[in-house]
């Protein structure tokens, strides 16, 4: 057992280190560095060189990455080149709005999406129930900026009620007024996960739902005189939400590493906006702890399930 | 079995839009036709104008424009204004039916071609996840032991590398057109196909008459290719048109910030992108190309959804 | 998994509350600016900036220069007002300048603004290792030797025009508080956390990507009307024009020609448009087979409809370029034009280099090769995509087949560094000093140069020298026409733009922006109450 508990999160490592070094790769041979930011093309030779020397851009590539190889590994994240501050720093600047906004996102998009199917399945091809259902179609066939966009169009402007960007206001404020102000900024981004997502596990869930009615167990707790809803919602709905854990744990990656589109749309100073200008700057330092940081999480939250179901289930352990 | 009618209809809905995307372009001038692009620029639907090419290649778009004499009276731009009869080489009526853009190309033309460049990306990109996901998925729960948990965490760390992120710095490293576009968005997302890959195979492998042609002494490739391959062609189909929609979506985002297709080619995607940058200016940048790109994602995910139940019924 | 997510949710909470106490009370918007930035500040360190122009305009807030530059380069080169310093005198010789500083100038931390920290800032220009691209400039300033704390010299190598201005470009940082650091470390340090500053305002408050507030800094010598200046961030242009209708930010530095036009419909907001010094050209690659034909580039100047693309793209908030100098400058030829839009005159001139259409398809040939190029612009500037298009539209009307091809930036600038392009939509932001040799002389390769498209003519390096070693700016003029002439007829790169920058704020503001800065003379600028 400790063996194969071993020999898995070995394997997790090796994962790591390939996706890590395959993003290493591509950002060091895509063409332009560190100093391509300098937009100005009659900067001398000179201080472009130099510009590079300061980030160690003028040793070879192995060099370079062996180098960064061993400081990771020492736990050392470098100072991002972009904004000269210790990556650490930015990481644990970025991540806490990036989980923030994500969760609730998602966490809207669970509820919401379990709500609606099961209205849906209550009464199945009925009026309601196709009306819903051409709704969740809309929501995930719609592209997320083309409803953040939307929203704010309605709720900032349209009707003045929830600021259009940005985490707070810029007025600093204490106490409970700082929640509600970031409370309400929430609204609109979450929104916008939420309507986005919910469409797709709406009609996932709906299908199974249905599919548990006519099951047995279902059937047998009706003819106990249990009441239609309670039959759906203490008995199918548990079977049916089974697959759910799937599609929700393959959202992981998306609560670290933030969704770029909502991120830009709502000015929101998450990983996401972090790691893509990080990418256009060639700021390696920072792109790659960002990556190395989702990587871990996902290949961390495997690890931990498996062990789990090992745990729970006897059949699967070995 | 009847196939469902919502399949029905959702897959008449993807054929006509196929068809218009495939005949369209031939019936409307080509996208990029460019005339006076400062009197033609952001045109309300249905607006006219009549085009004069003049003798040095320049043109003129008139809102209205009477011949007197020789010579020809026009009003551009709200102002009168006379040409020599001998400098016009030929006079045209245009009519943008669904408006201009901030060049003053028709709209119709576009969406019309775009419609192909959106297809084609969307298509291409799903053989290029579809065969990539199905292989790897394959190779995992065949191979199984250390491969397939490698293969696994591969494939779910690599969800973990923002896809835009890999898409810009691919783009960055490849010369990019269309066929790079497609093979990156496909690069980007194979691996919710070799989850499903894998579990059908899983799944397959237990079966009584894989069990029983294993007993008999079948080769393993033969095993593979003649009898658990074409039993998850079925799932991979129905999951392929679902995420048809989702590449097509991608796109779109991946236009909105500005690595999308490339001029003067456009996708319904880059329409709408650019359309929101336009919004103040003109309702019908975003509405017609918002409609069609919804509309297919729509197609797709009903066909993918009576695909199904199709299946279900099959069983 | 739901409980796991609202615990998730609820830690997330916790830290973004915890994270962003410090910010005091709230105070009604009164004396208060709201300006919308595309992308935060990533340094107010000028020595390790890129020098982004919006950056170099914040930092300007915060850190003072020896002299106050004039936008007044229109008769004569740029002149100069008292800033921090008072007072300055040449030698007769002209190689020693003298420099009296004022005495009520104080860093945000206390102490005084001396001649020490003027040395200090010298030095951190001229190191090869602190990552200052002001090296290069620096180099005719030999040496500075303070005299006392509000005296000090300079001692320049060579006397030529533009003395003062080197001197003064860059801004005076605080020995005091930045000394301590090592240059060889200012590549990777952090000089934000207390920053201390000596300018119209100081840093108050900072939320990475988010907000930055500036608060009136009351012990300056000028201090401004306005208590607050808000930066915020917004990525999105259309979202920036979007919140300055609405009254959420009052200012947005840079607008596009189509969104300043609906601007100017509200009467809550105000645009203003100055010559921005922005040169937009099309360079073609000069050590490229057909393109190192001088023939070949005339016709594909002549074959681009230039004052239709200005119109169409521009909105008429621009004018067509006429050479490398711009029509502002003091430097400019005024006896030069903008070459024609003439597609005849293009077809004759590609026949006389042998460009035919032989095969009838609608493309220029010459020995089996057909006259196609690949024009890059970068990718997300989206008023350049629009000039591509239409480029390519003017050019397949004389038979050259142009395909636009957005590149990512960081890799369009590998390209134009390594020469591996056809045609490259540029724009350079032209300096207040008129400076042709960095641009158009023949590039060596340890000099640099934004001559990235290879031209050369050595009749145009003789003049050049020429002009670097003219006693007086008025042999000086006569120079630089005939080389702008010169590289006007070669046609190395097409000419095709001023821009002109457009401001826009609320018409709650008062203000002045001017082609300078755009926050020239912030000190008199005033908001209304709402």
């Amino acid at each position: 057992m400790t063996r194969r508990v071993l020999g898995r999160i070995a394997a997790s490592l090796v994962v790591l280190w390939v996706v890590a070094t395959g993003t290493y790769g591509l950002v060091a041979l895509a063409p332009g560095d560190a100093s391509s930011r300098i937009a100005d093309p009659r900067l001398p030779a000179a201080a472009r060189e130099r510009w590079r020397r300061d980030f160690g851009l003028d040793r070879p590539l192995p060099a370079r990455y062996l180098g960064w190889l061993a400081a990771t590994l020492r736990g050392d994240l470098d100072v991002s080149w972009q904004h000269r501050r210790p990556v650490a720093g930015l990481l644990a600047e970025a991540l806490p709005p990036t989980v923030l906004l994500t969760s609730l996102g998602l966490l809207v998009e669970t509820l919401g999406g379990l709500a609606i199917a099961v209205v849906q399945a209550m009464r199945p091809r009925s009026r309601l129930d196709r009306w819903l259902g051409a709704a969740s179609l809309l929501g995930y066939a719609a592209p997320p900026f083309a409803v953040g966009l939307g929203l704010v169009w309605l709720f900032s402007y349209a009707l003045g009620w929830l600021p259009p960007s940005h985490m707070l206001s810029p007025a600093g404020q204490g106490g409970w007024a700082h929640g509600r102000d970031l409370a309400a900024h929430l609204v609109l981004p979450v929104a916008t996960i939420g309507l986005t997502g919910m469409g797709a596990l709406a009609r996932y869930t709906r299908g199974s739902l249905v599919e548990e009615r006519s099951q047995g167990y279902v059937l047998a707790a009706l003819a106990r005189g249990c009441s239609r809803r309670r039959a759906l919602l203490a008995h199918a709905l548990p079977n049916a939400a089974l697959p759910l854990v799937t599609v929700l744990g393959l959202s992981l990656p998306f609560l670290v590493s933030g969704s770029l589109l909502v991120e830009v749309v709502f000015a929101w100073p998450g990983m996401g906006q972090l790691l893509f200008q990080a990418a256009l700057a060639r700021d390696i330092p920072l792109l790659m702890a960002g990556t190395l940081v989702g990587t871990a999480a996902v290949v961390l939250g495997n690890v931990l399930a498996d062990l789990a179901a090992w745990w729970l289930d006897p059949r699967v352990r070995p | 079995m009847r196939w469902p009618p919502l399949a029905r209809r959702s897959a008449l809905a993807l054929a006509v839009v196929a068809a218009l995307a495939v005949v369209g372009p031939l019936l409307c001038q080509p996208p990029d036709a460019i005339s006076d692009p400062a009197a033609t620029a952001l045109l309300a639907p249905g607006s006219r104008r009549l085009v004069l090419t003049l003798a040095d290649g320049t043109t003129l778009a008139a809102e209205q424009a009477v011949q007197v004499g020789g010579d020809w009276e026009i009003r551009r731009l709200g102002k009168l204004r006379a040409v020599p009869g001998g400098d016009v080489r030929g006079v045209e009526s245009r009519r943008y039916w669904l408006g201009t853009d901030a060049l003053g190309r028709d709209v119709l033309a576009r969406l019309l071609w775009g419609g192909r460049v959106s297809l084609a990306l969307g298509l291409l990109a799903l053989a290029v996840s579809t065969l990539l996901g199905a292989a790897v998925g394959l190779a995992a729960s065949w191979v199984g032991g250390a491969v397939d948990a490698t293969l696994m965490r591969l494939a779910d760390a690599v969800l973990a590398v923002p896809m835009l992120v890999l898409v810009l710095l691919l783009t960055a490293l490849l010369r990019p057109s269309l066929g790079v576009l497609a093979v990156v968005i496909g690069l980007g997302s194979w691996m919710g196909v070799a989850r499903l890959m894998r579990a059908q195979v899983q799944a397959l492998k237990q079966r009584d008459f894989v069990l029983g042609l294993r007993a008999i002494g079948a080769s393993p490739a033969r095993i593979l290719l003649r009898h658990i391959v074409p039993n998850t062609l079925a799932p991979l189909g129905q999951d392929a048109a679902l995420r048809l929609g989702d590449l097509i979506l991608i796109e779109s985002s991946l236009s909105f910030l500005g690595f999308g297709v490339q001029p003067p080619a456009a996708s319904w995607g880059s329409l709408l992108a650019d359309g929101q940058a336009a919004l103040g200016s003109g309702w019908w940048l975003v509405v017609f190309p918002g409609c069609l790109l919804a509309a297919t994602v729509l197609a797709a995910a009903l066909l993918a959804e009576g695909l199904q139940e199709r299946l279900r019924h099959l069983r | 998994m739901k409980t796991a997510i609202r615990l998730v949710g609820a830690a997330a909470l916790a830290a973004v509350l915890g994270g962003c106490g410090g910010g005091g009370g709230a105070t009604g918007g009164g004396q208060e600016l709201i300006v919308a930035i595309p992308a935060d500040v990533e340094t107010f360190n000028e020595y390790q900036s890129t020098g982004e122009s919006l950056e170099n305009a914040i930092i300007d807030l915060l850190f003072p220069t020896l002299f106050e530059e004039q936008p007044d380069f229109a008769e004569h080169p740029p002149t100069f007002l008292p800033r921090l310093a008072t007072a300055w005198q040449f030698s007769t010789d002209g190689r020693v300048l003298r420099v009296k500083l004022r005495q009520d100038a104080f860093w945000s931390n206390g102490f005084r603004v001396t001649a020490e920290d003027v040395r200090f800032t010298l030095m951190a220009q001229k190191s090869q290792e602190a990552g200052s691209l002001f090296v290069e400039q620096k180099a005719a300033i030999r040496s500075l030797e303070v005299l006392d704390a509000f005296t000090f010299q300079v001692h320049f190598s060579r006397v030529y025009p533009y003395q003062l201005m080197d001197l003064n470009d860059g801004h005076i940082i605080p020995v005091n508080a930045w000394g301590g650091t090592p240059f060889p470390e200012w590549p990777h340090a952090d000089f934000t956390p207390s920053l201390v500053s000596c300018g119209p305002f100081r840093l108050a408050s900072r939320t990475p990507q988010q907000t930055t507030v500036l608060e009136r800094d009351s012990r300056h010598w000028n201090p401004p009307q306005l208590e607050r200046l808000v930066l915020r961030v917004i990525p999105d242009s259309a979202a920036q024009v979007r919140q300055l209708l609405a009254g959420r930010v009052h200012f947005i530095p840079m607008v596009a020609p189509r969104d300043a036009d609906r601007l100017q419909k509200s009467d809550k907001v105000k645009v203003v448009g100055y010559p921005s010094r922005l040169l937009g050209f099309l360079a073609w690659n000069n050590r490229r087979p057909p393109l190192g034909d001088a023939r070949v580039r005339r016709a594909l100047t002549l074959a681009i409809n230039r004052a239709a693309l200005v119109d169409a793209v521009y909105l008429g908030h621009a004018s067509v370029a006429s050479g490398p100098v711009l029509s502002s400058m003091w430097a400019f030829d005024r006896t030069l034009a903008p070459l024609p839009y003439d597609p005849e005159g293009a077809r004759q001139l590609f026949a006389d280099a042998g460009w035919r259409d032989g095969d009838g398809d609608g493309v220029l040939d010459r020995e089996g090769r057909r006259l196609a190029l690949e024009l890059l612009y970068p990718a997300t500037n989206s008023l350049r995509a629009q000039m591509a298009v239409l480029i390519q539209a003017d050019l397949a009307k004389v038979g050259v087949a142009a395909s636009p091809r957005p590149v990512e930036f960081g890799a369009l600038m590998a390209r134009q560094e390594s020469g591996d392009f056809d045609a490259v939509l540029a724009a350079w932001e032209e300096a207040t000093k008129v400076d042709l040799a960095s641009g158009w002389a023949t590039a060596s390769a340890e000099a640099g140069s934004g001559n990235f498209f290879g031209y050369s003519n050595p009749e145009l390096d003789r003049v050049l020298a020429d002009v670097a070693a003219a006693p007086d700016l008025e042999r000086a003029r006569v120079l630089l026409a005939r080389a702008q002439q010169l590289i006007v007829a070669d046609q190395p790169v097409t000419f095709l733009y001023e821009a002109r920058q457009l401001v826009a704020f609320s018409s709650r503001l008062t203000a002045t922006p001017n082609p300078a800065l755009v926050f020239f003379g912030i000190a008199n600028w005033t908001m209304s109450p709402p």
